[in-house]
Order: C-alpha cells, then structure tokens, then sequence
C-alpha cells in the first residue's frame, strides 16, 4: 500500500505547461517541438523541400489543380477509412465502393437528372457500408474477411446492373460536378477539402467522435459505459460508405466515364495515406488531420515520380513499400510504448 | 460542502426519492458461467437509497457477480433484476446507466488513448447539440479534483497513468454521473490511505443526498467502518444480512468461512495425502528465491523451495499469485533478483526456454488459452516441445510418441486409449490431467502449477491431487497456487502468503497446523494496516 501512495503523488505532479505557455515560446521552439513529436510532419517538409528543388513546375497553379482534382477519390476514402480505422475496423471494400459509386452514377446517363443520380449514388454507398457494418456487428465477421467479401460481392453485383463496358458523358449536366471550378478550384477538390475540414471538427469535438475514438481504444470500457459499440462502428462503415461513392461520382464526373477498372489501387492508397499520417492500425487513436498530412505525403510522392518520369509500375512498387514500411514503424512505436 | 457540485445532479434533487426505499432489488437471481454456478437463487435489496450496502465473502462467493447483474454486464440465468420498481433487461450496460445505476468496475476500464478528463466523461460527455463542450468539462473535473483532495492528472493520454490513478479517474467517473446508485468493486484496491479518506468522505455526502450506494470489499475494516448493511455471500448464496453495527470482525469472517467443520474436514481430506512424506525441513533446497522484484508487480519475495515439497501459494484476488508464477518461469522479462535452481546461474530466468533449460517448468492457469493445443491429439500435446528420443533426425515416430505419451497418462488416471482423440472433445478434468501428463512426460526438478484444480470436477480435482502428491514422492518440487485456500491448506509443507505483490507471511506446517482462517486473519490484518 505504501508502493501505491508514492506512485500516486509521483504521477500527480503539478499542471503541465498548459497551451496559452506554449504560444509564449518562441514560432521556431514550436516549429522544432512539433516536427520530432510528429515525424510525419517532418518529412513533409523534407519531401516538399526535395519536390521544390527537382520539379520546377511542381507549385504552379496548373500543377496544384491538377494535384487536387486528381486526388478527390483518394481524399474521400481516405477520410472515411479514418473513421474505420479509429473505431477499429478496416475496409478492404472501400475501392469496390468507390467504383460501384461511378459506374452507378453514370448508368443514369440519359435517364435521370445529374442531381438525383448523385443522390442514388450516394445512397448505394450508404447502403454497401450498412451492409459491411451489419456483417460486421452482427453477424460478427472478422472486417478483414468481411469486407474482402463484399469487395468482391459489391463490384460483381455493380458490374452485372450496368455492364463492363464504359459508356461516355456528353450531357455536361452529368460533368459538371467533375469540371466546374469556383474562384479557380475545381468545386470537387472544394467539396472534398470542406468534407475533410466537418470529418476532422466532427472526430475530434462531437459526442459520436468521441464515441469512435473509445469504441476503438477499448470496446468493454465503451460499452461498459453505456456506449451502442454496435452502431458506432456500423456507422462508421456508412460513413466512408458515403464518401467512397461521392469519390466515385467525382471522378466519373471528370473523366465522364466509368468502369470496374476504377477499383485499381485505391483501396491500398487509402489505407497506404492513414497509416503514414500516423493513426494507428490498432484503433483508439488518429486524426484527421493526420490523414491530411498522409494524403500530403503520398501526392507529393506520386507527382514527383510522374514528373521524374518513373513508369507507373515502379510507382506501384512503391507504394506497396510505403504501406509496410508505414505499418512496421507503427508496430516498432507501440513496442516501444509497452516497454 | 464535499459534494457540492452534485447537488446541482438532477436525480439527487428529484426530491420524490426518499431515504430507505430500494432502488435495486434482486429477485431469486441465478447466474451460471458454463457448469461453475457463480450465483444462486438470491433475493436481496441490493441498493437502498440513503444507505452504503456492503457485500463481502471470499474469492468467488458471488458478490461481483451480484453487481454485475445489475450493472448489466451480465445478465441473469434466472430471476430478475428490479429497478425502481420495473425489471431491468439484462446484460445491457447501457439500459442500467439509462436506469440510474453506475458501476466502478474491479478491472479498470480506461479508453488509454482518450484524456484524464475524456476518460472521466466517457459516455457521459457534456455537449451542445453534439458538441463537446471540453472547457465545461476540464473545469468540472478540475472542480471535483478539488473537492476530492487530488491533484488533476497532467497526461495527454491514459496509458501512461499508475493503476491508482486509473483507478481514481473510474471512481470519478461515477461522482461526475446522474446516477441514483452507484456500484463500486474493491474500489480501494489501488489506491493510498489519504485517497480512501476522500472517497469515503465524498460516497459519505452522496449518501447524505440520498443516493444508493453498494460497495464489494475485501477490506473489513473499511466496510465495518463505512457501511450501514452488510451482506455475507459464500458460494454464490447469500449467506447472512445484518446491520453494520450487529456485526463483529470475527462474525463476519466466520460467516464468509462457514461453519468451522468445513474448512477442517476439506483440509483433513487432502491431509491424508501429505502425511506420508518426510517433514520438508530436512531437506535440501530445490529452488532458492532472493528478493525476487518486478516493477508495480512483485516486492522482495524471498523464499527457498525445499527437495520434495509442496509450498502453497495463498493470497486474494490481485495479490501477484500468478506473476510470482510468470516471474520464475521466465515470463516476466522486467523482473529482478536472485533465483538458484541448483546451478551456478542466479539471474531469473528471462525466458522460458531458459528456464525449462534450467529446471523449472509452468502449468498455466488458462487451461485452453495457455496450456493446449486444442487441434490436436492428447498425445500431441502430452509430448509438446519435448520430442528428445521420440524419432530420429526430428521425424517424430508415431509409435513411439503414442507410447510415451501412454505411460504419462495413465499416470495421471487418464485413459490411454483414448490419447488419439483430439484435446478439444475432452472435460476440463481431463485437460488438466493432459497438462500434469506432459510434466510426467519431462524430467524438470522444479514444477509450477497454477490452479491445477480450477473447474474440474470433484473426481478429477481428488485424481490431480494425488497425481501432485506422487511427483513430490518422485523428488521433484512444486509450488501450487489455487483460489481455494482449503486446497492450498490441505496440499501443502508450507504456505507463502502474499498481498498487493509482498510476501506477507511464510507459515509451515513442522512448526504448526495451517489453517484458512489464519491466512485470511493475516491477509485482512494486512490490508487493515497498509504500513505493516
């Protein structure tokens, strides 16, 4: 008992220095503090630093655009797959939703108006991540094997409704979301960008973010006080669900096409752009912004590699590698947290 | 003045509540967890309001098991759980929080990514329109910090917290709530002296305001203290309700024991088997242990194990028996100190290659989790990782390992024919068998067996026990933990007594009997005086 009263008074030291301290150090104090507490940061700067020397063109306006529209998917299932991740499930899905979402969208070609095509999208995506989150909290299937299912159910069933070969917009009602630009960015990079900024404000103040974060750190204590685990995480499914087809429908809108190819290799960037950014596999803990800096990293990579004229296959490499590596320094910081 | 900020709680101004009236009441409850009956048939005014009811009873008497059924963390075999008035659904934390009813668990449950505060208000957040409102709530647990005498935690995130502290911030939890009643399980466990003083001060206004209060406890003078009922459960019965004041300490420990015959004559029963075996004080020492540390889990444990005996290891629940185990079979790679097996090596073994290289083998306590292979066959498992002289350039030859493996079993009254049979299709009794099989199977001098009877029925518990008794006869020595302190009384030459991780008493049978009572006396002696 009295080993129990020294720790106690041992770990109850006085306040830390609270934020309103930290303002009054100096910007470069800070600037150093932050980038070894979060080495991601750190080689964001570095890989921005490298792009900067190597790639003239990488910050014209044309090259910045390109970056964003190009990257609308990825950001979007990316965010959703933070939710998954944080409340400790994972969808392996994501890129079959994704693709589900486009070919949907664009088999209205013709038949519906532009809006309530994205409207129909949007609720198969809801749809699909109900279904992962029922097979995943009810009948509970591991979401390893469980979204690996329907990965292969939703892109078979998507590619039987609207057929594998591609049909081509002309109605530019059907394209607008895709190309119009407000102020100069594409209004699809904006969208994605605002769904990034709600998700991060979401996660990190709201009730159910808070919910999402303990359901993941550790499902008995939620569910001990009084949390629904259940839907939690089911919701969490329907959210990157959501995103994942408005991914779809975007980049349908731009490319006016879509087609089973689409699945590619989304699935991978996505989780590729969590896991870098530093939420951790494990669940309980993560952030968007985290996520951000993850999506930051990987089309910086990306972009550099296309103007250095790596063939695409060598990329394909590379990001496979960047995963694991990601994986394994965040295995190698937990151990090092256990010790 | 101490529990001010609750007042502002609208369930504790609801006014209609009156003290003495029950809130939660158990109605002839049964709870089974597979054949171990944990609770049975018991009806009982759980929380009254205005009242602290205290439950007490030894390792498995079923007063947690009473808790958690109204908790909802378990739900009922039988009978039903009434609050308020109205049955409460079973097995849904969230329908008994709804209820009214809050529950400071044993086992911590900290969210360890999530903030001090965060993990306070967990599940219970103050928000806006489902904005957390993180200011109002850093100032409220800042504020009952205060009122509670303990400084706020400055971590970002839980991991990094003691056990005392965790264990504070469950507790807070609870005086941050709405709740009616609140349910805590030895919350004092972990905590120093000056922080119990606050808690019971703090639970002291709560029940002043009319709020129902139902604490477990294994410390006596704490429940006999603080408590206005106390309540005697002894395998899984309710055994006897009193008010705190008609009760004695030796009352309530007699009432938690049984009647003074049973202890005894379970204790006689296994005697019979010791006493053919010289006096262990003439004996060599097998195994010395020298002030054996493991950071916050073990304290200078120093003991020696003689040649051919059996030293019993007696203690509560969360008194490190399993971790002393952990720690000599090289599971514990932070722990410290000396430990001779009869060789010129004196570190503690690190791991547990080494220290089957060296003598001293574990039996697990998680009989399926830890012990077998479940797959595969009784033979397979008899024989596992230890296939010296089973074949020939490791090709296991069937015959052999069949024959081997039969010689063990039969050993330890298990069937032989049927050591084709896969581990799974076999009772528990007949698992544990396999297990002490696979040490028959071996020459290790040094044998650690942990629970060796936990579940297995009454037949198969008497077979282990001999088997246990036979190894001794073959020289080799054991150190044997179990729950049960008339097994521990019964089967041992000696008996170490530890507590919160310290060796608080080495009782031997030369110099005289062991009985359960005497443990107990120490351990709750113990606990009493936490400096001792």
């Amino acid at each position: 008992m009295a080993q129990a009263g020294q720790t106690t008074q041992a770990t109850f030291p006085p306040p830390a220095p609270t934020q309103s301290a930290v303002a009054g150090r100096s910007a470069r104090a800070v600037a150093i503090a932050v980038l070894t507490r979060y080495p991601m940061v750190l080689a964001l700067v570095v890989l921005l630093i490298v792009t900067t020397i190597l790639d003239s063109t990488f910050w014209t306006s044309a090259n910045l655009q390109n970056l964003l529209s190009q990257n609308v998917g990825l950001m979007l299932c990316a965010c959703g797959m933070t939710f998954v991740i944080i409340a400790g499930g994972f969808d392996l899905s994501v890129g079959s939703v994704y693709a589900a979402g486009a070919m949907f969208y664009i088999s209205f070609l013709g038949q519906l108006p532009a809006p309530l095509a994205v409207i129909l999208s949007l609720l198969l995506g809801l749809g699909m991540g109900a279904v992962n989150g029922i097979i995943i909290n009810v009948m509970r299937v591991n979401p390893f094997v469980a979204t690996l299912g329907t990965s292969s159910i939703f892109i078979g069933l998507i590619t039987i409704y609207a057929g594998a070969t591609a049909t081509f917009a002309t109605s530019s009602s059907y394209l607008y979301l895709g190309t119009a630009k407000v102020a100069g960015v594409p209004l699809s990079g904006l969208i994605a960008i605002i769904i990034l900024i709600i998700s991060g404000f979401v996660l990190a103040r709201s009730t159910y973010g808070r919910s999402v974060y303990a359901v993941g750190g550790n499902q008995e204590a939620a569910r001990l006080s009084g949390i629904r685990v259940g839907v939690v995480s089911a919701s969490t499914f329907m959210i990157i669900g959501v995103m994942a087809a408005l991914g779809g429908v975007f980049t349908a809108s731009q490319l006016g096409t879509a087609s089973p190819n689409f699945v590619g290799n989304i699935t991978l960037q996505a989780i590729a752009v969590v896991i870098v950014g530093g939420t951790a596999l494990t669940g309980g803990e993560g952030a968007i912004w985290r996520t951000v800096v993850g999506l930051a990293i990987i089309a910086v990579i990306v972009n550099l590699f296309t103007s250095l004229n790596f063939s695409p296959d060598l990329q394909t490499v590379f990001e496979g590698l960047i995963v694991i590596l990601a994986v394994a320094m965040d295995v190698w910081i937990l151990h090092q947290r256990a010790r | 003045m101490v529990t001010g900020e609750i007042t502002s709680s609208p369930s504790a101004t609801g006014g209609s509540s009156t003290a003495g009236e029950v809130f939660v009441r158990l109605v002839d409850a049964s709870r089974s967890f597979g054949n171990t009956k944990a609770l049975v048939d018991v009806s009982l005014d759980l929380a009254v309001r205005g009242q602290l009811h205290a439950l007490v009873g030894e390792n498995g008497a079923g007063k947690s098991t009473c808790l958690g059924l109204a908790s909802g963390r378990v739900a009922p075999s039988s009978g039903a759980v009434i609050v308020d008035g109205k049955p409460l659904p079973g097995g849904s934390p969230r329908a008994s929080i709804q209820a009214g009813i809050h529950t400071i668990y044993q086992e911590l449950t900290i969210v360890p990514a999530l903030s001090p505060e965060a993990n306070v208000f967990l599940g219970q957040c103050l928000s806006e329109r489902g904005l957390l409102q993180e200011s109002k709530m850093r100032a409220a647990y800042q504020d009952l910090c205060a009122r509670i005498g303990v400084e706020p935690v400055a971590a970002r995130r839980c991991d990094v917290l003691s056990i005392a502290d965790q264990q504070l911030l469950e507790i807070m939890r609870a005086l941050i709530s709405t709740a009616q009643a609140i349910l805590l399980d030895e919350p004092t466990a972990s905590l120093a002296e000056s922080e119990r003083g606050a808690l019971f001060r703090t639970l002291d206004g709560l029940r002043a305001q009319g709020l129902a209060l139902v604490l477990v406890s294994h410390n006596l003078d704490e429940v006999l203290e603080h408590s206005d009922v106390v309540t005697v459960f002894r395998s899984g019965r309710l055994v006897e309700q009193r008010p705190t004041a008609a009760w004695t300490k030796r009352e309530l420990v007699s009432a938690m024991l049984g009647s003074e015959g049973r202890g005894a004559a379970i204790a006689g029963g296994s005697h019979r088997s010791r006493s053919g075996r010289p006096a262990g004080g003439t004996l060599s020492p097998a195994m010395t242990v020298e002030s054996l540390s493991s950071p916050g889990l073990l304290t200078n444990i120093n003991f020696e194990l003689r040649q051919g005996e059996i030293l019993g290891i007696a203690g509560l629940v969360g008194s490190r028996r399993t971790e002393l185990l952990r720690a000599l079979a090289g599971l514990d790679p932070r722990a410290e100190g000396t430990v001779r097996v009869g060789d010129s090596i004196s570190r503690v073994p690190k791991t547990v290659r080494e220290a089957r290289r060296r003598g001293i083998a574990l039996l697990p306590e998680d009989r399926k989790g830890q012990g077998l292979v479940l797959s595969r066959s009784a033979a397979d498992n008899i024989t596992l990782g230890e296939w010296e002289g089973l074949g020939r350039w490791s090709i296991l030859s069937k015959r052999k390992v069949a024959s081997k493996a039969a010689d063990a079993a039969s050993a330890v009254g298990f069937n032989s024919a049927r050591i084709a049979e896969r581990a799974s299709s076999f009772s528990g009794g007949n698992q544990q068998k396999l297990l002490i099989a696979r040490w028959l199977h071996t020459t290790h001098p040094v044998l650690l067996a942990d629970e060796p009877t936990r579940g297995v029925d009454i037949g198969a518990k008497a077979e282990i026990l001999v088997t246990l008794d036979r190894m001794v006869a073959m020289n080799r020595s054991l150190i044997v933990v179990s729950s049960e302190l008339e097994e521990v009384v019964g089967l041992s030459d000696r008996v170490l007594v530890l507590s919160d991780g310290r060796q608080i008493a080495l009782f031997d049978t030369a110099d005289h009997e062991i009985t359960v009572e005497m443990i107990l006396q120490t351990i709750f002696q113990s606990t009493a005086v936490p400096n001792a």
